[in-house]
Parts: structure tokens; sequence; C-alpha cells
């Protein structure tokens, strides 16, 4: 009996260390998490401008202008095309790099791995930059290489033009994720149990069916992982849509955050409309959990394999 | 939410603890005379007031200019110093808002046009009547500083110092390089629409691909065009004064965008201007890669920087064909540049350093670093037909601009019409037009369209009964002719 | 699984990998070298940018003004980085990011270690209820939070502190990082901590002598990320430095330095250079541990 309490008091006094080493997430998560969700709907719901405290409700009128605006949904459109892009192109070309890059064969591919992933850590204004200048129609590198070569009789407008701007950029956003696709992939690969691979070769299983049977399922879950982890990425691309284009030509290239950030930070505004920020921020994220919930297919599936 | 000045104590940790306590109040509006005198160890020499400044280092060159500038100043009031916060132009407004959010609001700041305005109407700017003195005023011509057409006044008081002289900001100059026109065998500039086109393409076709006939600056040339043809106010908010109606759907209007529309089909327009800003436009023109453009005025000094050799010329803006009718127009004697901040602790040394940046000596070392017309003519008026590029500069000034109505200032409608159409800024023409130029898509339908909204808003505002339409209408406004307030 | 390390057995590849394609011999070790003939150009032209870059932070001004396609410059110099680092205040940027990135890092680091080993302790009372509100925060609509988040920083009075930019940046980040954690401390032994306690080892003692010391693939891991995520990180740097430019880090200086002097491409270069070269370094070195590390990861 004597035994019994002291555990009970001994656990009892583990849990409480536990809630005080708890302690530094929970305030983190209050303060920079659940407040500023919560005081940007609230903030979404007045005509305010960022400054002082918010007095003018409205109601949900900004709501309202925000789902008629044709603006937003064109943004909205080019958010989902960055997330198509990143999930059916780059994801698997990003799996058939990894591939070909996990053949420990293959001398210097750590040497290939950096260079696909240099793109990654390099700070995104740099990237805007650099190509903005390799990509100019009058003095850019990339159109001086394809006049040059006759390939082209006038410069490219890359992003100048309203049909070549949103490609352009969105290959410039491919190359830039490329490497943590890669690396993902290169992961995943290793979690591949070599012992199972060895087996179904004793046991004579055909190099399809390896890969259906023993590959696939094993890879399976952490590859939704990998997507999700990726169309939450891509959908939220900012930095180097602003950084190239601000949005432009006419708004060929605007995404959801560059839209949002223009009403609330725009220096061209008698006033920033923060409010209208904050409800069209609340609907994208509804948007965005919509487009999520859409892939719970997916997750259930991973559950499945599993277990 | 209140403002805890924490942040600003730490910062300028070198102050004495009796100054910190005052600032963390928010409430020390103490001039110098009144500063403890205990004074900080680590400066040695008595106390140190310290100021800082929030600015936009433009043109380029403008950083150094400024801290050697600031640092006579210092040299000249051992008691004060002064920091420099230096923004990008796009980021300076934020920037200081935000700097007045986090309660380290800078002393003096730079803000202009819709920007001060906007400063002004959050209660952030200091009135400057108190310390105005006879001398300040005799360095600006006369009537010049007058309230109701300063520009720098607001409710009859003075709140803003100018730097450049008002028609320096204001006007809309057309710049060509000789060369290019006459290797395509044009031995002038071009004095209408119809013949920018012309020139344009030729010089386009004889370029093969490498040399353009024009950079049209967004939608700015077709601003600076336009009011060539149509009373300003059109292209600046939709509406035309003459009437009081919106017409963005004006014929002249839309033949200068149709016009640009044109030119950027047939290629005429330098390709990839869509993603310039304007430090672009005058560094191709340097580099010859264009033959023609609207400039503004602190480009030429520019483009003489990067190519001392150009052979530059500085025209009137070509006119609509059918003949100019209209000016481009003088609203207000000058821009207002630099504000002192509401909050500010030391109003009287803030002032001392308005007074340096409306000085004498300033304005001059500014006109000669950067070849600019500063707000103080008698420091250019001598040697500026010296130079042919700013005698020319002047010549434009002096025949292409008019003194027109400005609702704004001649009633509190006008501005509550304004101001509330300057915070819808998709009524603007610019989205439509740069759309029609880029997709080539005609711009009368677009028009239509926008003075609909336009419509719309106005009767909103006119309902409210904030405005009625004889506010924003000046019949008797003849735009070929200077408008004078008192008739 | 080491690279040197060679394997004799034929139905393996080097890595101790059952082939997955046995094929003819010859077939089998030709293929990897056929590969370079891809993957030596491609690679190329992926870091073309870069080597452009670099190349361009030796050109002077003057023959980045008159451009031209060659990659050696004429006449190489190094006055563009001396530009870049006293003029445009690359030096003191620098500085701001490594202080920036290293409090980001920090603070992520303690936060989560804590939060995730006190999660892994088996029955602690509402643990669930943690970690689902932890995780249905991820999917709530979050809105426009940075003027909230602006506004609590300023309250704590760090409003012009390069400590508030990393506060704003670290604070809302740290599910992903709690369940590795979490994941990592559940999968020891217990035995070890049962040692521990019989060495008279209290509860903090052993986390922080001889668990913490274990998780060093999940630190590593961690770290790395919000050290990449830090150093580029631009929107939150920016906003956070708005008002005071001395503090701004590479990411921000550099946007801006464009805005302000974009006819200096060759200083913007070398720039742009010294932003990112301890990137590289950084990754050269951990590349490893990084690929093991969100192997780790991902797995869990």
């Amino acid at each position: 009996m004597a035994v019994r309490t002291r555990r009970t008091a001994a656990k009892r006094r583990e849990y409480l260390w536990c809630y005080v080493l708890l302690l530094p997430l929970l305030l983190a998560f209050g303060g920079f998490t659940l407040w500023p969700i919560v005081a940007s709907w609230w903030y979404s719901f007045f005509d305010w401008d960022g400054v002082g405290t918010p007095t003018e409700w409205v109601g949900v009128a900004n709501f309202i202008e925000v789902l008629t605006a044709p603006d937003f949904w064109s943004a909205f459109w080019h958010s989902f095309l960055f997330s198509l892009v990143a999930l059916f192109i780059e994801l698997p070309l990003a799996l058939a790099f990894a591939i070909l890059l996990n053949n420990v064969r293959l001398r210097g591919r750590n040497m290939y791995r950096l260079a696909l992933f240099v793109p990654v850590v390099t700070t995104t204004a740099v990237v805007g930059i650099v190509f903005v200048a390799l990509l100019d129609p009058v003095r850019g590198a990339v159109n001086e290489v394809l006049f040059a070569t006759g390939l082209v009789d006038s410069p490219i407008n890359f992003l100048g033009s309203t049909v070549t701007a949103l490609p352009t950029v969105m290959g410039i956003d491919l190359w830039k994720g490329f490497g943590i696709s890669l690396i993902y992939w290169l992961a995943a690969l290793q979690t591949v149990p070599k012992e199972l691979i060895e087996a179904a070769q004793l046991d004579g299983a055909r190099r399809f069916a390896i890969v259906r049977h023993i590959m696939v399922p094993v890879m399976a879950p952490i590859a939704i992982v990998i997507m999700l982890l990726l169309f939450q990425r891509s959908l939220g691309t900012f930095d180097l849509v602003q950084a190239m284009t601000a949005g432009g030509p006419v708004y060929s290239t605007d995404v959801v955050p560059t839209y949002i950030f223009r009403y609330a930070f725009s220096p061209e505004m008698q006033a920033p409309r923060y409010g209208f920020a904050c409800a069209a921020g609340v609907i994208f994220g509804l948007l965005t959990l919509v487009l999520t919930l859409l892939q719970a297919p997916a997750l259930k599936y991973r559950k499945r394999v599993a277990a | 939410m209140t403002h805890v000045r924490h942040a600003q104590i730490s910062r300028r940790g070198v102050l004495t603890a009796g100054l910190g306590a005052a600032a963390g109040l928010g409430l020390a509006a103490c001039g110098s005379s009144e500063e403890p005198s205990g004074g900080s160890s680590s400066s040695g020499s008595g106390p140190t007031v310290e100021l800082t400044i929030a600015l936009i280092p433009d043109p380029p060159g403008a950083s150094e200019f400024y801290r050697a500038q600031l640092d006579k100043f210092e040299a000249a009031n051992p008691g004060i110093k002064i920091n420099v916060v230096e923004n990008p132009g796009d980021q300076q407004l934020s920037a200081v808002e935000l700097m007045f959010q986090q309660g380290n609001a800078p002393d003096i700041y730079r803000a202009q046009a819709a920007g001060f305005d906007r400063m002004y109407s959050r209660g952030w700017a200091h009135s400057l009547e108190e310390f105005v003195t006879d001398d300040f005023l005799a360095r600006f011509p006369d009537g010049s500083l007058d309230p109701a057409s300063s520009g720098l006044h607001r409710n009859g008081e003075l709140y803003s110092i100018p730097l450049v002289w008002g028609r320096w900001s204001a006007m809309d100059l057309f710049v060509y390089n000789r060369s290019l026109l006459s290797a395509s065998g044009f031995d002038a500039a071009p004095t209408t629409w119809g013949e920018i086109e012309e020139i344009a393409r030729a010089v386009t076709t004889d370029g093969g691909g490498r040399i353009f006939g024009m950079a049209p600056e967004q939608a700015s040339g077709i601003v600076r065009l336009s009011r060539q043809g149509v009373p300003y106010s059109i292209p600046g908010d939709g509406i035309n004064l003459l009437t009081g109606e919106p017409d963005t759907a004006n014929s002249t209007m839309v033949e200068a965008v149709e016009l640009m529309r044109r030119m950027n089909a047939d290629g005429s327009l330098i390709t990839g201007w869509e993603s310039w800003d304007s430090a672009r436009s005058y560094t191709e023109f340097a580099a010859g890669s264009f033959a023609m453009y609207t400039a503004q005025s602190w480009h030429i000094a520019e483009i003489r920087n990067l190519n001392p050799d150009i052979e530059l010329g500085i025209v009137d803006m070509p006119v609509p064909d059918s003949g100019r009718a209209s000016y481009t127009p003088i609203l207000q004697q000058f821009d207002p540049l630099w504000s002192m901040s509401s909050e500010t602790e030391h109003p009287e040394e803030a002032w001392l350093l308005l007074d340096f940046l409306a000085s004498e000596d300033f304005y001059r070392a500014y006109y000669e670093q950067f070849g600019t017309l500063t707000a103080m003519q008698s420091v250019w008026e001598d040697d500026v037909r010296a130079n042919p590029d700013l005698s020319a500069v002047l010549d434009v000034a002096e025949t292409t601009m008019k003194v027109v109505p400005n609702p704004k200032l001649a009633s509190e409608g006008g501005a509550a019409v304004f101001n509330a159409r300057a915070e819808r800024p998709e009524l603007r023409f610019t989205d439509a037009a740069l759309e029609s130029m880029i997709k080539n898509e005609e711009f009368a339908p677009k028009a239509e369209a926008l003075d609909q909204q336009l419509r719309t808003f106005l009767d909103g505002i006119f309902a409210s009964g904030d405005a009625s339409a004889e506010d924003i209408t000046f019949p008797s406004w003849d735009p070929l002719q200077p408008y004078d307030a008192a008739n | 699984m080491s690279a040197t390390l060679t394997s004799t057995d034929p139905s393996r590849t080097a890595d101790g990998m059952p082939k997955l394609f046995p094929s003819r011999r010859s077939v089998g070790r030709w293929r990897p070298h056929l590969w370079h003939l891809f993957l030596i150009p491609f690679c190329v032209l992926w870091v073309y940018p870069f080597i452009w870059m670099f190349s361009a932070a030796f050109k002077s001004q003057r023959e980045m003004l008159l451009g031209g396609l060659s990659l050696i410059p004429e006449e190489p110099t190094l006055d563009n980085f001396t530009r870049a680092w006293t003029t445009a205040k690359f030096g003191e940027y620098t500085v701001n990011t490594i202080i920036f990135t290293v409090l980001v890092v920090g603070i992520v680091l303690v936060v989560t270690s804590l939060a995730g080993y006190a999660l892994s302790r088996p029955g602690l009372p509402f643990k669930k209820l943690i970690i689902g509100v932890l995780v249905a925060a991820m999917f709530i609509p979050h809105g426009y939070t940075i003027i909230p988040v602006f506004i609590l920083v300023n309250e704590l009075g760090l409003g012009n502190s390069l400590l508030g930019a990393a506060l704003a940046q670290a604070g809302p980040v740290h599910v992903v990082p709690v369940l590795l954690f979490m994941g990592f401390f559940s999968g020891m032994p217990s035995e070890l901590e049962d040692a521990a306690k019989v060495d008279g080892a209290g509860f903090f003692r052993t986390f922080l002598s001889i668990m913490l010391p274990l998780s060093k693939p999940v630190i590593g891991t961690v770290a790395l990320q919000n050290f990449i995520g830090a150093w580029s990180a631009f929107f939150v740097p920016l906003v956070f430095t708005l008002g005071n430019p001395s503090l701004r880090t590479l990411g921000v200086g550099m946007y801006n330095f464009f805005g302000q002097e974009s006819t200096d491409f060759a200083g913007l270069a070398a720039g742009a250079t010294i932003s990112v070269l301890p990137t590289i370094i950084v990754f050269l070195l951990l590349q490893k541990t990084f690929i093991e590390g969100i192997a780790g990861a991902v797995k869990s």
C-alpha cells in the first residue's frame, strides 16, 4: 500500500513536470497561433486599416466582396494551378530523379543531389532577381542564346506577356522547390526494407510484382504525406511571385497571398484594407481546407495500408 | 492598443534615465532647454538629443548625400544627433506607419501626395505654424505659401516642407534620342500622337529587334499624353470637372489608350516593358535601347550620368492629332515632402532639422548634386540657363502647364469625393488600359464599364449628403486658360 | 548504409540493396555511366543561374551594363563585394541573419523538444486533447495573422528587435517537430530511464543528460529545416524590420537593394553570392544527416 502511494505520488510529480515542459509550447501556441487566428476572424468583420482599434463593423460585407471579386477567384485559380504543377509534374519528376540518385553505384551522386538541392536553400529574393535578369527580353542571357542560335527571331517576353508569365513563374517555382521533393523521395526510398525484396526474389517474384506488391504499399503512406505537404506549400506560394512579378502583368500571375498582401500593405491605396485582407485570408483558408479534405480518401488509404 | 515604449528606451540606451522615463510615458514634449543636465557619460560633451529621420534614398547616391548633409547639420548643432532610417519608396509609408504603431515614430519623415494625406488624417503630422519665421517665409516666392494653394497646408496650417520646385514634380516631359531618330530619317521630335506612332514604327523597323521606338512607363505615359487632350481629372480620377460626370470613355482618352495599344501590338513598344520600373526606363533609354518616352524630370540627370554623350532631346508632350485641348495641371505650389511627427519628443530640435532641410545651403547642395530644381528658386535661377538640359526642362514647364481648378481645395464636398475615390483604386483607368494594351483588347467597352461603376460610386456619395455634384463641376473653366479660383 | 561499403554479393547493389533489376552483367555495369551523359549537362543547366551570378559578382559594373554572355570576367574585380559589404550593408545584414536564424532555431528546438518529451510520457492526462488541438489548428483557416502577431510582439516590448522577429517566425510552426520529438522519445526503451532513476536522476535531469543527447537525429532534422526556413525567410523579417532597417536580414535587404539600386547589377550579384554561400556550405556539411533525419521523420 505504501509503495503504491509513493508510486502515485511519483507519477503525479512526473506529470507535473510534464506540464511544466509543455508550458512554453502552450504559451507559444496560444500567442502565435490561437490568438492571431481568432483576432483575424474578428478583424474580418470590420472596415479597418490596420491602425488603432477596429470600430467600423461591417458584418459579412467583406466576405461578400471577396466572394464576388473576379480578381480573387482568378488569383485562387492561379494558386490552385501552382499546386497542380507541384503534384503532377514536380512530384513524379522528383521521384524519377530520386530513384536514379539512390543508386550507390552512380558516382558523384552526392554532387548531383547538392546541385539539385541548392535552389531550395537560396533566398527567394535572390532567385527572383537572378531570373528576372536572365529572362530579360532586352539583354537577358536566355534570349541572347535563343537569338544567337536562331531559335527565335524576336525576343521572348517571358515575364511581360500574360501568356508566358504564369508558366514562367511556375517553372521557376518548380526549380526552386524540386530539391525538397527529391529529398523526401530519397528518404522514402530508404524505408523500403531490403529483406522483403530479398525474400520476394528468393520466391521468384518478378520485377513488376516486387514494385507492385512491395515498394508501392511500403512507400504509399509516405508518398501521401509528401503529397499533402507539397500541396499545402505550393498553394501558399508567395515570396517568389512577389519578388518576380508582384502579380503582374495585369494580374496574370496574381496568387491569393499576393492578392491579400496588396490589400493589407499596398502603398498605392489611401488606406490599407486590413479587414478585407483578413476576410480574404479566412476564405482562402476555408477553400484550402476543402481541397485538403477532398484528399481524405487518400488519407484513409494510408491508414489502411499502415494497419 | 497602448503604445508602450520599451523598445525605444532600449534602442536609445545612451539617453539618460530621466529622458528615458519621460519617453516611456510618451508625453514629454520638452525642448532642449528642458533637458535634464546630468548628461550621458558616453557622449561626454553635455546632453545630446537624438532625432530619427525616415527617408527614401532616391535618386541613386542619395544615401551618401543625406548622410553628408546631416553630418554638416550635426556639426552646426552640436547637441543633436541624427539617426537615418532608409526605406525603399514602395515601403516607406507602411514602414513609417508601423513605426508609429510600435511607439517608435521617427521625428521627421518623408511622405508625399496621398501618403502625406494618409499621415495627416491619422493625426501623425505636427503643425509647423508655431515655428515658422519671416526668414523662413522669405525663402519662397511671394504668395507661394498661401494656405489655400501651397499644397503644404491643411486646415490653414503649415504641415509639410517641400524638397523640389512645385512644377518639377508635376510636369510632363517628352524625351527622345536624336541620333536614333535621325538614323531613321526624322530630324525633329514628334509633336502629335500620330507622329509618335509613325516615328516609333520606323525606328523599330530599322532597329532589327534590338532597338525599339518607345517605352510606355506603364500607364503613366498615357496619363501624360492624355492630359494634353482632356482635363487632367479624367486620367487622374475618371471624372470630367467640366461636367462633373464620369468620363473615362471620353473619345480623346480612349484614343490615347488605343494609340499605346496599337504601338504595343505592332512591336513599337520595347519588349518586356510590362515588368519595368521607372529606373529601368531611364537606364535603357541611356543605353540606346529605345528612342523616346514620357520621362519624369529627375530622369534627365540620371540619363546624363549613365551616358554623358547621348544626344538627348527634351520637348513638350505631343498633343492629340486634333490639337491641344488641355494642359498639364498646376494643382498646388508645392508637393509636401518632409513632415514632423506628432509624437516627437523634441519638436524644437526637429524643427531645426526641418529648417535645415529647407535652407538655402541644402537646396543648393541638392540641386548641384542631382540636377534637380529644388523648392528654393533663387539657388538655381541664375545658372540654370547655362545647362542646356535644365534649360529645356524649364521651357517645357513654362509652355505646357496651367493652373487648374482643384476640387479638393475648393470645397469640403470636393475633398470628400476625391478622398473617397482614392480609396477605390480599382475605379481608375490604369488597370483597364494596361489590360487593353497587353492583351490587345478594345479599351472603349472597359472604359464604359468603369464609368458605370464610377456613376454608382458618385451617386452613393451624393446620396450620403457628404457632397453634391456642384462640388466637382467647374463649368466656367476653360482648360486652355489658367484657372482663376476667384472667378 | 555507408557509401564506402563494397559488396561482393552479385545479387546486391553496392549499398547492400538486393538488385531490383537483375540483368546481364555488362548492362548493369554500363547503365550508371550512361546516366552521367544526361545528368552532368542537366545539373550544369540546373545550377547555371548560380554560375551566372557568381561570375557577375566578379565583373566590373561597366561590363555588366554592356552585357555579353561570357562567364569569365574580362577583368575580375572584388570591388562589388566591398561595395555590397559596406555601402549596401550586406555585412550588417549577414550578422542580423545569423542572429535571427540562431534565435529561430534555438526557440523552436527548446520549445518542441521539451513538449515532445512531455507528450511522450505514457498515460499523461489530456495528452490526446493537446495533440488533437495542435493538429486541428493546422487546418483551421488562419485569416491574415501578421497584424495580430505584430501587435502581440509589440506588446511584449520586442517590437524593434531581432528577438521579436524571431519569435514571430518561430512561434507558429511547431506541430510537426513536436510530433517528431514525441515519436522519437516514445520509441526509447524504458530501461534507459529506469536506469537513470536508479542512479537518482530527477525527471528533468534524465531528459537533459540522457534523453536529449540521444535525440540528435531529430534535433539535426528540426534544426536544419528551420535553419533553411529562417535563413531565407522574407515576409516576417520584412514586416518586423520595416520600422528599423538596421535590423534587416539578407532576404529583405536583398529585395530592398534591388528596389533602390536596380542599375548596380554587379553589386547585386555580389550581395546575392554573400547571402547564398553560407547555406550551401551548411547543406554540404549536413547533407547526410538531413536526408536520414527526414527519412526518420516521414516514417513516423
